[in-house]
């Protein structure tokens, strides 16, 4: 076994530090608004009636949208994975499609199809259909790898029908669960596209109405702060439960298991499949398909292209740079166990619990006290972009960093390379087709983002997304339409392309 | 051999935390010669390899490449300024780069004719634009053998490099890599675990038991003179039998030899080849039984309790259950105690 490595390279380290640094500058700053009035201040804005209520609202949206992602998530992942449902190998994409559905569009679908919808059930629906993917992701892979054996001594004890199998597979994946469910948790918390469109007071909604009534940026920086308080904690406790997970996962073969047959009880996991596909993936582009087909373009082409010029623009600018910056941190976490990698590590973490709102306010503030020649330009786009998307970058250099064996490192320091010579020679060819790939994730995460870009982009730019947000929050469906059908073509197939080819 | 050694260590010592993995560890190995480290898994020996290659620091003691410090407590030359090759346990072939590509990493740019003359050294001439995932796990190793060699090193360390290779093609491959190295006048320093390697194709075996040097020298000598109990129990099957000395001669079951050890207990070791069945030796019964092909071994529960294994040809192969007599040639190893 060849131990860690334990001497940095300092032409990684520098830059890497700095990244990180400049990536947590934002959150930095916010504190620094939140406290410009004091801590007494500070404390009162967050201890009143109004703010406890906002918790609440949030909370409670959270808590729904969680529980409805498991309740969905465990019968459906284990119908896919264990059982005889027909057609499984098809829903088992399909379930995962509305991943890549931004959820600003699903809202939009929903809410021009009954503007009642509005408020907390539209939220609940919309963020449901488009979150449980990350229960159910991860679920599918972690019922793969059970052994059928448990199934067989339940069944030879009377103890094998359908509903107790699946308790029993759920019980066995209780941290995959977990996990995910902070993630969902973590993404409503985080989500600004689907309460904006539904129009229910969540956090980010809220804050976004105190940064435009009147600019009051104290408010909306304490609500930002306490934001990124809950979103660390579940953060945290998501690292903590899928260690456990990773931890007693084993990691010997399983045979493929044989496929537990439903007889009587496949009309209801059917029935359920279909639902959850129809209201998740088919209903929202079905409807985007009549509106278009309805009302024609309203805009012209060449509006709609410009907009999707916009978008492709300035995200493949910012993945680009974003990766470049993800390079150093990603390749020393990935090959050097360090207290000063480590760090780097759990600072790229805190960043992932930053949602783009937060990103977005404390950008502006930044731009409007210190960088005022590029407020509202592209570099502070292009700038907030790479802090909300390092972790995604980081990510993808680090798990493909991984896999290089550090044997290779070793034969190539004792053939004469230093070791940035190994980076260049070995590593970085070796890590770049992992590179490429967050590249392309990077670019459409940045194309289908909507706070960020729409307090952020330059005047006089328009981007699918902002264009679809400006029509849809003032009730122009018609209008709306082309841009959201070519967010679907343009971004969310491609999303799912490269999501489910992983 | 009369020249200053290549390799010199001189009580080296290595700890992770508070857990000490070599202490004093000393030995020499001189130009051109063959040297192996043989001992258990987990027992430091990949961390004197790595120690001596200079991805480790020393604690303390020093080590000497062709009679210039690279590592101490004070110097630490970096692995790329050592001229150590290194071929690891499973190749570690840079997979992005064809056979030739690999062997040229170390060389600078343009040197075509040094690649083409390492890779026919280890003939693999057709195979030199192949990709490792394209070759077989020995052309693998000899690709590995190659890249090592190629900067002309002052020193080839072999980790463990054919334990992951195939039962059937392990010795074949082991010849022919030692051969090439022997033949290139390269000195060797090769880790292993497995004995019979260590003493088929090693000048000098360095014994390491629990981080310390346990014995070293020859390999008929630690064979035939084992400076421990523990060294003969892992240097080929050992039978140790409890024996008595009176100051003159040592006696155990098998018999009686001069012997001028203080009296007192002692344990005397005795090789299965040494054993023999015939009608006029220890009574006793066989009960394991294991058959070679070429020949085989019985293990005998002797009159007094004692157990010993026998090596015999397959006639006298006797079933379990059997009743045999063991005789025994030449002389027992005495050790105290």
């Amino acid at each position: 076994m060849t131990p860690w490595r334990s001497k940095l390279p300092a032409p990684l380290v520098i830059p890497a530090v700095l990244a990180a640094l400049a990536s947590l500058a934002p959150l930095a700053y916010l504190v620094d608004v939140a406290f410009d009035r004091g801590a007494s201040d500070l404390w009162h804005e967050i201890w009143q009636r109004r703010t406890l209520d906002l918790v609440v609202r949030s909370g409670l949206l959270a808590a729904c949208v969680t529980v409805a992602s498991v309740v969905i998530s465990v019968p459906l992942a284990w119908a896919v994975m264990r059982s005889d449902l027909r057609g499984r190998r098809v829903w088992r994409v399909a379930l995962a499609l509305p991943l890549a559905i931004p959820s600003y569009l699903a809202a939009f679908a929903w809410v021009s199809w009954e503007s009642s919808l509005a408020g907390f059930w539209g939220a609940f629906l919309v963020l449901t259909a488009v979150s449980y993917p990350y229960v159910y992701l991860p679920l599918t892979a972690a019922f793969g790898r059970l052994d059928q054996s448990l199934d067989e001594i339940a069944t030879i004890h009377g103890k094998g029908s359908v509903p107790r199998l699946v308790m029993l597979a759920a019980r066995q994946c209780r941290g995959t669960i977990a996990a995910g469910s902070l993630l969902v948790a973590l993404y409503v918390l985080s989500d600004f596209g689907a309460v904006a469109t539904m129009r229910y007071d969540a956090f980010t909604w809220v804050i976004y109405g105190a940064y435009r009534a009147g600019f009051n940026p104290t408010r909306a920086a304490v609500l930002a702060v306490v934001l990124v308080l809950i979103a660390l904690v579940l953060v945290t406790a998501e690292a903590v439960a899928r260690g456990r997970v990773v931890s007693t996962m084993s990691s010997r073969a399983v045979a493929r298991p044989r496929p537990i047959r439903l007889r009587s009880k496949a009309v209801w996991f059917q029935s359920a499949v279909i639902v959850v596909t129809a209201l998740a993936v088919v209903f929202p582009v079905w409807r985007i398909l009549v509106w278009v087909s309805a009302h024609g373009a309203e805009d012209g082409a060449g509006e709609v292209f410009s907009a999707l010029w916009g978008s492709v623009r300035y995200s493949l600018i910012a993945a680009c740079i974003t990766v470049l910056v993800a390079l150093p941190i990603g390749i020393l976490v990935a090959r050097y166990r360090t207290p000063t990698s480590l760090l780097l590590d759990r600072a790229t973490y805190v960043t992932h619990a930053l949602p783009g709102i937060v990103v977005a306010i404390a950008m502006v503030f930044i731009g409007v006290r210190f960088l005022r020649p590029v407020y509202l330009e592209s570099p502070l786009l292009v700038l907030a972009y790479v802090v909300l998307f390092l972790p995604v970058a980081v990510g993808g250099v680090r798990s493909s960093a991984e896999q290089i064996p550090l044997g290779l490192d070793d034969v190539a320091r004792s053939l004469g390379s230093g070791p940035m010579a190994v980076v260049r020679r070995v590593n970085l060819p070796l890590i770049a087709p992992g590179v490429a790939s967050a590249t392309a994730l990077v670019t459409l995460a940045a194309m289908k983002e909507l706070p960020v870009t729409m307090l952020l982009r330059p005047t006089g730019t328009e981007t699918l997304a902002t264009r679809l947000w400006t029509h849809t929050s003032v009730s122009d469906y018609a209008a709306a339409g082309p841009y959201a059908l070519a967010i679907i073509v343009f971004v969310a197939i491609p999303t799912a392309v490269a999501t489910l080819q992983r | 051999m009369n020249t200053s050694p290549i390799l010199r260590l001189v009580d080296v010592s290595k700890s992770f935390g508070s857990t000490v993995v070599l202490s004093g560890v000393s030995f020499d190995a001189p130009l051109g010669s063959v040297t192996a480290v043989l001992g258990p898994s987990g027992q430091g020996k990949t961390t004197l390899l790595r120690l001596v290659a200079g991805f480790e620091r020393v604690d303390a003691g020093r080590i000497e490449i062709d009679g210039v410090e690279v590592g101490s407590p004070r110097t630490h030359v970096r692995p790329d300024r050592r001229g150590v090759g290194i071929v690891p346990q499973e190749g570690a072939l840079f997979p992005h780069l064809d056979v030739a590509g690999n062997v040229g990493y170390g060389l600078p740019k343009g040197s075509r004719e040094r690649i083409d003359e390492m890779i026919h050294l280890v003939g693999l001439s057709e195979m030199s634009s192949r990709r490792p995932s394209e070759i077989s796990g020995g052309q693998q190793q000899r690709v590995a053998l190659a890249r090592a060699l190629a900067p002309a090193p002052h020193l080839v360390l072999l980790d463990e490099p054919f334990s992951a290779l195939d039962a059937g093609l392990r010795a074949g491959i082991r010849d022919e890599v030692i051969g090439i190295l022997r033949a290139a006048g390269t000195t060797t320093l090769l880790v292993t675990h497995d004995q019979e390697e260590a003493m088929s194709i090693a000048d000098h075996v360095v014994v390491l038991l629990g981080g310390v040097v346990a014995q070293q020298g020859a390999p008929t000598d630690i064979y035939d003179r084992p400076a421990s109990v523990e060294v003969a129990r892992f240097i080929g099957d050992a039978n140790l039998l409890a024996a008595r000395t009176d100051g003159n001669s040592i006696t155990h079951v098998l018999g009686r030899q001069d012997c001028d050890m203080a009296a007192g207990p002692a344990t005397v070791l005795i090789r299965p080849e040494q054993l023999g069945v015939s009608s006029d030796g220890v009574p006793g019964v066989v009960e394991r039984r294991a058959y070679y092909g070429h020949d085989g071994t019985i293990g005998v529960r002797l009159e007094n309790g004692e157990f010993v294994s026998v090596r015999v040809t397959v006639a006298d192969l006797a079933p379990v259950g059997a009743r045999v007599s063991v005789t025994m040639r030449g002389r027992a190893t005495v050790f105290a105690g």
